[in-house]
């Protein structure tokens, strides 16, 4: 079930009132069969592989609390291998099997391993990531193992992070799972304009620059230079509203029954630095990787050199968390790459900017905000496009930068596309900059009236109904 | 108590804002309503002639190719027949078979030419979406909700919204009431393209597109069944009132390959005794003539005007 559909209006409408009219003890189950109900509006016999590696993990957890020592990391292993097994087998396996069958065919071997023909189950990354997340916390001691079966599952399966998350951490969501959420008109409200806030970015902005997008990526020999750069800022812009978006949608859903789910963006293209950007991008995976791979590989207390090392190893499996193929292993590193090279530059820009007077230093913010903008618009390329080789070939038709861009049917199509960015950059600037200016939390309420009607109209009068799902369901 | 009371100020808060939004959507909607019907020129008015008003001899269907490609004056004087060029930006068969629908209400035709591009019928759910196009419409005429609902399985329930209709015509709209001055005028639907697209452009054009055929030779391409229904139902809906049909591809910048979907066309075509199908993406006569194009898909004034007469003379 998509969350930009009519299916998702009715069905949240439903379960948020059936929320609030059950007694608390049976709170849980109805959010567990509404999680499963929406779960299996995508491909019902995917839920399956969930249920296995919810009854594996819960197992798991409990087992790894009672036990020490080595049978503890025996535990906590088989559980990982359990769940790594269910991603590698769904969505690396062909992968593999393309690039063992690359390599028989240049020593003239024939590779017999057969290929899968299986779909991916939507959001398997996420809440994959999401039961890693319990036994490793489990196995640490920072998380006791839950007892509770179906709060477990709902851990798990809590329908508004359950396909593109957020990736949430046991200490946060468990705890709010088992107590008693008392309807607060400020948690209905505050839910209900972030949700119109994601539903502004994705059919406002999101879909309406994925049309363009769409005709220009799947065929990149028809498009010269200017139409790839111009296509490709589209990109970045329509993925950060596609799944910020997304996430803004699962939070205000989550907060009208009163759970707080963390925060995932944080207006990423106003950073000004890659490590900025990152710190503001996919905030729930990015911690998953700083807490659960970087900072075991030795994070920040090792030498340089080893831990460039460790920051590209982390990208290039970030890479591969989103897909398995070469364009996200190539994405992957591009930003380890960024990221090292931030870092090396790191000490002497501090200097440079300090000797720097106020006017000088607020420019050169601003050169280094669409610096990270044009390196990130750059790498999203590999990220967009459908093969390697059209990687390529879009990176090519570059030199040809400069011709009249390909403008899809003109005002129509190009003037949406400007409304839109400018409207989304205009309020993001003054989340960013001035705080303190609310309009949908104003203290007056004609303005915070005016304001919720006013976004809504905008959707309704700009935003695109039938775009597709969410780019990030994929992963 | 708390919690009841915080239920009852939420509860009283919605239905002022339910009553507000329903207020703000009538009134925006009738606004959007009158300065959409309004326009006299454009895209949105020449949809609105299309199927509120064109009732003539001679019907061209089809998309921007159809639009730029058949010159009313030279059909219509050599034919010695009324006519009305239909075509629509970015359209497909199922606008076609809609707006054919609507007009066959009000009038029979004595000919229509069907302008079909060579990827009809190839998978693209974007010729779906398109038909929001006819949104504005469905009050009047209601036969067209049988092909909105095909835009989304909730179509017809967005209906209760005044505005909802007119969603994405907002900028068009205004921009063809401020500028009305300045849009070219058609004549009988019809728009010729006065430019000619430069020689390197064309070169560049053809070595993409070697590419494009290339890649597109290894795909196995699938066919929109759906669409097939509506090309078939519109040749039908002729054959039924006996009407001349002629169902063309006209001319292309480049010869086109014979790919599926394009083999299928003449198929289903030569199934209707009623319909000549014509293709001239293989005519020597405009193929690599960069001078008859405007851009890399339709012709200029020049090759619509050539394109008509030798049209005209075959049809008589």
């Amino acid at each position: 079930m998509l969350f930009n559909s009519l299916d998702f209006v009715f069905f949240f409408v439903i379960v948020t009132i059936l929320y609030y009219v059950l007694p608390f003890k049976s709170r849980w189950f109805l959010l567990l069969a509404a999680s499963c109900y929406f779960y299996m509006a995508f491909v019902p016999v995917y839920i399956l592989i969930l249920g296995f590696t919810i009854i594996v993990d819960y197992l798991a957890g409990i087992y790894i609390e009672k036990s020490v020592g080595k049978k503890r990391k025996l535990l906590l292993i088989c559980s990982l291998i359990a769940n790594i097994g269910i991603l590698a087998i769904f969505k690396y396996y062909n992968f593999i099997n393309d690039n063992i069958s690359f390599l028989a065919t240049s020593v003239n071997l024939q590779n017999h391993i057969p290929y899968l023909n299986i779909l991916l189950p939507i959001g398997l990354s996420f809440h994959t990531f999401q039961a890693m997340s319990y036994t490793i916390e489990v196995y640490r001691g920072n998380q006791k193992a839950e007892k509770h079966f179906g709060i477990y599952s709902l851990y798990v399966m809590f329908y508004p992070q359950l396909v593109a998350g957020p990736i949430e951490r046991p200490q946060n969501i468990l705890p709010q799972l088992h107590m008693k959420h008392q309807f607060s008109y400020a948690n209905m409200s505050e839910g209900l304009k972030q949700m119109a806030w994601g539903f502004f970015k994705k059919l406002v902005v999101a879909d309406r620059l994925s049309i363009y997008v769409d005709t220009v990526y799947p065929n990149p020999e028809l498009h010269n230079g200017s139409t790839v750069v111009l296509s490709s800022i589209f990109f970045a812009i329509q993925i950060y509203c596609d799944f910020s978006g997304y996430s803004d949608i699962a939070i205000g859903a989550a907060r009208t029954m009163g759970f707080d789910l963390m925060t995932n963006f944080k207006r990423p293209y106003f950073a000004k630095s890659i490590s900025e950007f990152w710190g503001r991008w996919h905030i729930s995976l990015s911690t998953w990787f700083r807490d659960y791979l970087y900072i075991p590989l030795g994070g920040n207390r090792v030498k340089i050199s080893r831990r460039f090392l460790n920051l590209f190893i982390v990208f290039i499996i970030s890479g591969l968390w989103h897909g398995a193929s070469y364009n996200f292993i190539i994405w992957g590193a591009l930003h380890g790459f960024y990221q090292i090279i931030g870092l090396i530059i790191k000490r002497p820009l501090n200097v440079f900017e300090d000797k720097l007077p106020r006017f000088g230093l607020m420019t050169f913010n601003l050169f280094k905000g669409i610096f990270v903008f044009l390196i990130v618009t750059f790498a999203w390329i590999f990220f967009r496009a459908n093969t390697l080789s059209d990687s390529f070939q879009l990176i090519s038709n570059l030199k040809t930068f400069g011709q009249m861009p390909f403008l899809g049917n003109g005002v129509n199509q190009m003037g949406h596309c400007v409304i839109a960015i400018i409207l989304l950059f205009t309020i993001e600037y003054f989340m960013e900059f001035k705080p303190s200016f609310k309009m949908m939390d104003n203290k007056y309420p004609i303005v915070r009236y005016a304001s919720v009607v006013g976004l809504l109209f905008i959707i309704l009068i700009f935003g695109v109904f039938n775009g597709g799902q969410f780019i990030y369901f994929q992963f | 108590m708390m919690e009841k009371l915080s239920l009852k100020i939420f509860l009283r808060n919605l239905a002022i804002f339910i009553a507000l939004l329903f207020l703000c959507d009538r009134l925006i909607g009738f606004a959007l309503e009158k300065s959409y019907f309004s326009l006299k020129i454009g895209q949105f008015a020449q949809t609105t002639y299309t199927l509120d008003k064109a009732a003539p001899d001679i019907l061209v269907f089809g998309s921007s190719r159809a639009l730029h490609h058949y010159s009313s004056e030279i059909l219509s004087t050599k034919l010695q027949k009324s006519i009305y060029n239909a075509g629509s930006d970015g359209q497909f068969l199922p606008y076609y078979c809609a707006a054919q629908e609507v007009i066959l209400q009000r009038k029979i035709p004595k000919i229509i030419i069907l302008d079909v591009n060579i990827w009809e019928l190839g998978p693209n759910e974007s010729k779906y979406i398109k038909l929001a196009s006819l949104l504005p419409y469905v009050g009047e005429h209601p036969l067209l909700k049988k092909y909105t609902s095909e835009i989304s399985d909730f179509e017809n329930i967005k209906f209760i919204s005044k505005t909802y209709p007119y969603n994405s015509t907002l900028l068009i709209s205004t921009y063809d009431h401020l500028f009305s001055n300045k849009l070219p005028e058609d004549d009988r639907g019809y728009f010729p393209l006065v430019r000619t697209i430069p020689k390197n452009q064309f070169q560049e054009y053809k070595e993409q597109q070697r590419i494009y055929n290339e890649k597109r030779a290894k795909q196995n391409i699938k066919i929109d069944e759906k669409a097939m229904v509506y090309y078939r139902e519109f040749l039908q809906r002729c054959k039924d009132l006996k009407i001349k049909t002629y169902v063309i591809i006209s001319p292309t910048i480049l010869k086109e390959p014979k790919s599926k979907e394009k083999i299928l066309l003449e198929i289903i075509a030569k199934d209707y005794p009623n319909v000549t199908f014509l293709d001239y993406s293989h005519d020597d006569n405009y193929n690599n003539h960069y001078q008859l194009f405007a851009d890399e898909f339709h012709l200029n004034n020049l090759g619509a005007e050539k394109f008509s007469k030798e049209l005209a003379d075959r049809i008589k």
